[in-house]
């Protein structure tokens, strides 16, 4: 009786929660006026329901398309969350943040992302998962581990001729990951200075990647690859990064090392084709960010970050899967299938961005570049929103690629196309 | 003339007044410019130890909802300030070096927000004034270089029988004024509690008002609530 009274006190004392925003905006190309048709999230809304020491919190968005006029239901998270005085424990649909660098994190690998929203800041362009994470706090101590039981994938914009990235059809995907649990665990020191974290990660790429192919040989002729079979490679990482304060400016770091390697293929042993050759691979290689920023008298915060990235070994050998004979065939070249999404575009680059507000907070200003160090070509960014009235803002902005013609495989060249403005309208409830 | 108290012992004075063992408010902050255009802020703030821990939760406007904002000061080491931003479901851990920063685009700085270190700062007593018929003290402040401060000098009218400022202005590093402050208090139970703070930013033409709504004091507040685990949950009011 006890304890039914003090659940309906606990469901009496219960508060609802609920924000959201609605943005239609359109993308307009910059080469021929003509709109960019991608999806784009119209409306989102975070719902919280929190009885006690527990939330249920929700998160959904509507994404719509202006030419089909098709709008998709998004849930993009779902979990209870439960705050014991010890720390936290959560449990369902939901995305995670781990780092300490803004936007590109070499050691956040809990998530696939949206590639549709690639540009996107913050949980914006990750896709939530069904996972288990609990975090326990011992004194300047977090200890965080995270288990996700099935192992999901990036989204990636196939068959969209607006995005000049994509891919025309969707690969077939031959092999299953050979151990779909995926488990993460991260501790956190925070003193005076600064924080400091390590973190360790257990997975499978979120991107696919060359497993097995069928060969044909024939004396005289160089072998001729009929199929290429893909799959999700394991990976694991071993990553740190740290926040800390030296005189006015703030300086924040994180790296991360990758091993992956092909997984355990289950291949029917009665159905092997003959002509199937396997590829064995161990990768190893890295990515680190560091970022320097500096707030000014008005208020305007100037940030400046180093994004690395290199492969320190890698091995492959191409066998036949039934002789398990070593042959001689062409490596494929390496694409990491984790890790901070900018190293699609390039191992090496500086991205200095700037921000800030005018008018009480009425005006946003914003900029930023990406040059590429490994290659030639940069990205521009510049944005302007005004707030005309409390919860509404109007926002433009100009994105520029540029690349550099004698380089067509550079992504900074093949993204020229997609450089636009874009204009949209936000009203937040 | 001479005056009974020093500086430095008024300043004691009014640091050793009885203070509550917390409190809990909804702020409400009305930012002014000099076109009189206004913007409103409101938050829930959660304070002890006379404000040197602090954590507030942003509820309007509502694009920075569930925003929050932790604030531990110490005494011989830098403060700890973090934020946490739902947008990035992240934690971020602030500087607390540049103090002068405004606090929420607001004429406020994180220094102005601050408890006033008696060490780190020199006491002088001025004559004595009547400000709105209130018998005040009138203290010059001017922080030492172990203050790091934004300013070079505060000139505070603090009241006789409560011992809380009524007035204040600062002076920015080239000795010109830089801010007028008045405060209106309230007794709430046995103590005497900030009730309304309007801050004008001279130089900047720009008024915030901060208005302290449902104030409550000696809630029972949990020492263990100033911690960053807690940033993510919006109390209820």
């Amino acid at each position: 009786m006890k304890k039914l009274s003090l659940l309906l006190l606990s469901f009496a004392s219960a508060q609802i929660n609920y924000s959201g925003e609605i943005n239609p905006s359109v993308m307009i190309r910059k080469s021929d006026q003509s709109q960019i048709n991608l999806p784009f999230r119209i409306a989102t809304l975070e719902g919280g329901y929190t009885f006690g020491s527990v939330d249920l919190k929700t998160s959904i968005a509507i994404e719509h398309r202006w030419n089909t006029g098709e709008s998709v239901f998004n849930l993009r998270e779902a979990y209870l969350a439960y705050y014991p005085d010890w720390g936290e424990v959560k449990f369902g649909k939901q995305i995670h943040a781990w780092g300490a660098v803004d936007g590109n994190n070499p050691t956040d690998n809990l998530n696939p992302y949206d590639y549709y929203y690639m540009f996107s800041p913050g949980t914006k362009r990750k896709l939530g998962t069904l996972s288990f994470s609990s975090k326990i706090y011992v004194g300047n101590f977090q200890l965080e581990g995270i288990i996700i039981p099935k192992h999901e994938i990036n989204r990636m914009p196939y068959g969209e001729k607006d995005f000049p990235l994509s891919m025309p059809v969707k690969p077939f995907v031959e092999y299953e990951v050979d151990r779909e649990m995926e488990l993460g665990f991260r501790v956190q020191n925070s003193s005076v200075l600064g924080d400091v974290g390590f973190a360790i990660f257990n997975g499978n790429d979120r991107a696919p990647s060359l497993l097995t192919a069928n060969v044909t040989f024939q004396e005289g002729v160089p072998p001729v690859v009929d199929q290429m079979n893909l799959g999700y490679r394991s990976t694991t990482t071993w990553g740190f990064d740290f926040v800390t304060f030296i005189g006015d400016f703030t300086l924040r770091g994180e790296s991360s090392i990758f091993k992956t390697r092909a997984p355990l293929l289950s291949i029917n042993l009665f159905k092997i084709p003959l002509d199937l050759y396997e590829l064995h691979q161990e990768v190893t290689y890295a990515q680190s960010v560091f970022q320097v920023e500096y707030t000014t008298a008005s208020d305007i915060t100037i940030s400046g970050q180093y994004i690395a990235s290199n492969v320190s070994s890698e091995r492959y050998d191409w066998f036949h899967t039934l002789s398990v004979e070593l042959v001689q065939l062409p490596n494929p070249t390496f694409r990491p299938g984790m890790g901070t999404p900018f190293a699609i575009f390039t191992d090496k680059a500086i991205m200095l961005s700037s921000s800030g507000v005018m008018m009480d907070d009425r005006m946003e200003l914003k900029g930023s570049t990406v040059v590429n160090m490994d290659e030639s070509g940069y990205m521009f960014t510049a944005s302007i929103g005004y707030s005309p009235w409390i919860n509404w803002k109007i926002e433009t902005a100009i994105v520029q690629f540029k690349g550099e013609k004698d380089e067509p495989e550079n992504a900074f060249t093949k993204m020229e196309d997609f450089s636009h403005l874009r204009l949209g309208l936000y009203y937040n409830f | 003339m001479v005056l009974a108290q020093t500086g430095l012992e008024i300043a004691k004075m009014v640091d050793e007044r009885l203070t509550p063992k917390d409190m809990f408010s909804k702020t409400k902050m009305i930012l002014t410019n000099s076109k009189g255009q206004s913007r409103t802020n409101v938050m829930i703030s959660k304070s002890m130890d006379g404000n040197k821990r602090q954590i507030i939760w942003f509820l309007e406007p509502k694009d920075d909802k569930g925003v929050s904002f932790l604030k531990i000061e110490h005494s011989d080491q830098d403060d700890e300030m973090r934020m946490w931003l739902p947008a990035f479901k992240k934690i971020r851990r602030i500087s607390s070096k540049r103090k002068g920063d405004a606090f929420m685009s607001s004429d406020l700085s994180y220094e102005d927000l601050s408890s006033r270190d008696l060490t780190k700062n020199e006491y002088s007593r001025l004559d004595d004034e009547m400000i709105d018929g209130k018998d005040c003290y009138v203290l010059k402040v001017i922080p030492k270089k172990e203050a790091k401060s934004s300013y070079s000098k505060h000139l505070s009218w603090i009241e006789k029988s409560s011992l809380m400022a009524v007035k204040e202005q600062s002076y920015d590093k080239r000795g010109e004024l830089k801010k007028n402050k008045a405060y209106t208090h309230k007794k709430l139970k046995e103590y005497f509690v900030m009730e309304r703070i309007f801050v004008e930013d001279i130089q900047k033409n720009h008024t915030t008002e901060v208005t302290f709504l449902d104030l409550q004091v000696d809630t029972g507040i949990d020492y263990n609530l100033f911690h960053e685990k807690n940033l993510k949950r919006i109390p209820k009011m």
